[in-house]
C-alpha cells in the first residue's frame, strides 16, 4: 500500500464565471487532511462560488477539482464532504421538526431509500449531539432554539454521516458573541480531536485569523495564502481589500 | 342515527373518504413546508382537462384526471427548477391556463353536464364501485411510495440545496413529491371535489403545524384532524342534506380555527 497521501481536496487552474462576469481565476490550491483553513475576501471575491464548487454544485468552466481522491463529479458519497450553509440558522425556523429529526436527517444520504436507523447511527447521533452540547433540548423545535443553538444544530447535522471534510460558510451571520465563542471551541475540538478537516468561509478576518491554522485570501484569485500572523502582518490584506483595514488582535 | 349506512354508496363514501382522510393530509404536510400550497389547487385545476377529455371520450375521468396532473406535474417541476420563471408563477400558469382548457374542452360537448359539476364540487353519491377500487389501489400506491421515500423527501423539504450538496437525486425526489400530489388530487376529487382538494391537503396540516412538536407528530395529527374532518363532514352533510365537499372543508376549517384560539405551543 503506498504511504503517501493525496491531498483531500486539489484545485488546479479553476475557472469559473456567472454568465460572462469571471468569479474564479486561476486558482489552484491544496489542503491536506486535518488542516482547519479560513476564507477571507471582499463580498463578491467568489467565496461561496468556491464553496458550492467543491460541493459539486457548480460545475467549473475549466480547470480540475479533486476532492477525496476524485472529481468532484464522480464523487458519490457526498455526504463525507459535511456543509454549514450561509444563514442556515434564519431560513426555514418554522420547520416543524425537532432537534434530533434534524440530526437524524444528516444519515439519509447514507441511507438507501425505505432505509431504517442501525444501533450504530443511533448512537452516532447521540455522540454529535453531545458533542454539540444540543443534547438537553434535543426533543425541542427548531424553531424554539436561539440562533446560536440552531447552529450548532446545523453543525451536528453536517457531522452525523462522519465527513472527513467540513465546509462552513460564514456561519455566524445575526449570532451572539458568546454563541460564537462556544461553536469556534468545538470546531477546534472537532480539528484537533478528531483530525476533521475545516474550511471556513468568514468575512471577520481577526476573529477567523485566531482560530485556524492556514488563511485563504480570495478575490477573484488567490491573494495569499499561508499562516494567518505572516498574512495579517504583510500588506496582504491591504491587496485584498483594495484598502487599509483595521485589526483588532485577539489573543 | 347511523341508518345512513344502510345505504351502500354511503359505505363507499366513507371508504373512499377515510382514505383520501388519511394520505392528503400527508402529501399536504411536505407541500407546506415547502411553500408550495398552491401545487395542489393547481394541479387540481389542471386534472379538470383531464375530466372533461374522458367526459366527452367516454374514458375513465380519474385515470383522465391522473394523466392530466401527472403530465403537468413533469412541466412545472421542469420549469421550476430550471428557474427561468418565480415558483409561484409556474403554478398560477397552470393553475388558470388548464381550467381555460378544460372550460373549452366541455364547451365542444355543447354545455357543462351535470357529471362535470360533481367533479368540481364532488359527489359522494356517484362513487361507483370501480371508483372506489380506483381510490383504493392508487391510495395504497401513495401511502407505499410515501414510506419508501419518507426520509429523502424530508431532507429535500427542509434544504434542497443542501440534498444536492450531499448527493440526494433531488430532481427525482421533486417528482416523486409532484406525483404523489397528483394521485392524491385524483383520488380525492370525487369526495370534496377538484375545488376543494386543495384545502383538504393544506388546512389540516396547518392545523397540525400549531400543535406538532416533531415533524412525525405533526403528521400523524394531520392525519387526525383531516381524517376526523372527513367522517364529521360525510355525517353531517348526510343529515343536513347539504354538499359533502364544502362540509368537509369548513369543518377542516372550524379545527383551523380552534387551533388557533388554543394553541399550546403558544
Amino acid at each position: 500500500m503506498s504511504t503517501v497521501t493525496e491531498p483531500l481536496i486539489e484545485v488546479s487552474n479553476l475557472y469559473y464565471a456567472y454568465n460572462d462576469t469571471p468569479v474564479l481565476d486561476h486558482i489552484s490550491f491544496s489542503i491536506e487532511k486535518g488542516s482547519y483553513v479560513g476564507i477571507i475576501g471582499p463580498n463578491g471575491g467568489g467565496k461561496t462560488t468556491l464553496l458550492k464548487i467543491l460541493l459539486g454544485l457548480l460545475q467549473p468552466k475549466s480547470g480540475t477539482v479533486r476532492v477525496l481522491s476524485k472529481s468532484v463529479s464522480d464523487l458519490k458519497d457526498k455526504y463525507r464532504i459535511g456543509y454549514v450553509p450561509q444563514r442556515v440558522a434564519d431560513t426555514n425556523i418554522q420547520f416543524p421538526a425537532t432537534v434530533q429529526e434534524l440530526v437524524e436527517s444528516g444519515l439519509t444520504p447514507k441511507k438507501p431509500f425505505f432505509g431504517t436507523l442501525s444501533l450504530k447511527d443511533k448512537k452516532r447521533i447521540e455522540e454529535v449531539m453531545h458533542l454539540a452540547r444540543i443534547e438537553p433540548y434535543k426533543n425541542r423545535l427548531i424553531s424554539k432554539l436561539s440562533g446560536g443553538e440552531r447552529q450548532r444544530v446545523y453543525v451536528a447535522r453536517a457531522l452525523v454521516s462522519e465527513p472527513q471534510i467540513l465546509l462552513l460558510d460564514e456561519p455566524f451571520v445575526g449570532i451572539d458573541v458568546a454563541s460564537q465563542n462556544q461553536f469556534y471551541t468545538l470546531l477546534q475540538e472537532l480539528n484537533t480531536k478528531e483530525k476533521l478537516t475545516i474550511l471556513f468561509v468568514s468575512h471577520d478576518i481577526d476573529v477567523i485569523s485566531s482560530q485556524v491554522k492556514q488563511l485563504l485570501c480570495l478575490n477573484k484569485r488567490i491573494v495569499c495564502k499561508g499562516e494567518p500572523q505572516s498574512i495579517l502582518e504583510s500588506e496582504m490584506v491591504e491587496e485584498l481589500y483594495g484598502k487599509k483595514v483595521t485589526h483588532l488582535h485577539h489573543e | 342515527m347511523f341508518d345512513l349506512f344502510t345505504y351502500d354508496f354511503m359505505i363507499r363514501a366513507f371508504l373512499a373518504g377515510a382514505l383520501v382522510g388519511i394520505i392528503a393530509p400527508i402529501i399536504g404536510l411536505f407541500l407546506v413546508v415547502r411553500r408550495y400550497s398552491l401545487m395542489a389547487d393547481t394541479l387540481a385545476h389542471v386534472s379538470l382537462v383531464g375530466v372533461a377529455g374522458a367526459l366527452i371520450s367516454g374514458g375513465n375521468p380519474v385515470v383522465g384526471a391522473l394523466i392530466a396532473s401527472i403530465l403537468a406535474a413533469f412541466g412545472i417541476e421542469h420549469l421550476r427548477s430550471s428557474r427561468k420563471l418565480y415558483g409561484e408563477s409556474v403554478l398560477a400558469l397552470f393553475l388558470s391556463g388548464s381550467l381555460a382548457l378544460a372550460v373549452i374542452i366541455m364547451g365542444l360537448a355543447h354545455g357543462i353536464n351535470v357529471n362535470f359539476l360533481s367533479y368540481l364540487f364532488g359527489s359522494i353519491v356517484t362513487v361507483s364501485q370501480l371508483d372506489l377500487l380506483v381510490i383504493a389501489s392508487l391510495g395504497l400506491l401513495t401511502l407505499a411510495l410515501m414510506v419508501v421515500c419518507y426520509r429523502q423527501l424530508f431532507f429535500i423539504s427542509f434544504d434542497e440545496e443542501l440534498a444536492k450538496a450531499n448527493g440526494l437525486p433531488v430532481k427525482l425526489l421533486n417528482i416523486i413529491l409532484i406525483v404523489l400530489t397528483a394521485l392524491t388530487v385524483s383520488v380525492s376529487m370525487r369526495i370534496v371535489g377538484i375545488l376543494l382538494v386543495g384545502a383538504l391537503m393544506v388546512i389540516p396540516a396547518l392545523t397540525a403545524i400549531q400543535y406538532g412538536k416533531s415533524f412525525k407528530k405533526t403528521l400523524v395529527l394531520g392525519v387526525l384532524f383531516s381524517l376526523s374532518s372527513v367522517l364529521i363532514g360525510l355525517y353531517s352533510s348526510y343529515y343536513l342534506n347539504v354538499a359533502s365537499g364544502g362540509t368537509i372543508v369548513v369543518v377542516t376549517l372550524l379545527f383551523f380555527t380552534i387551533s388557533l384560539i388554543f394553541n399550546r405551543k403558544g
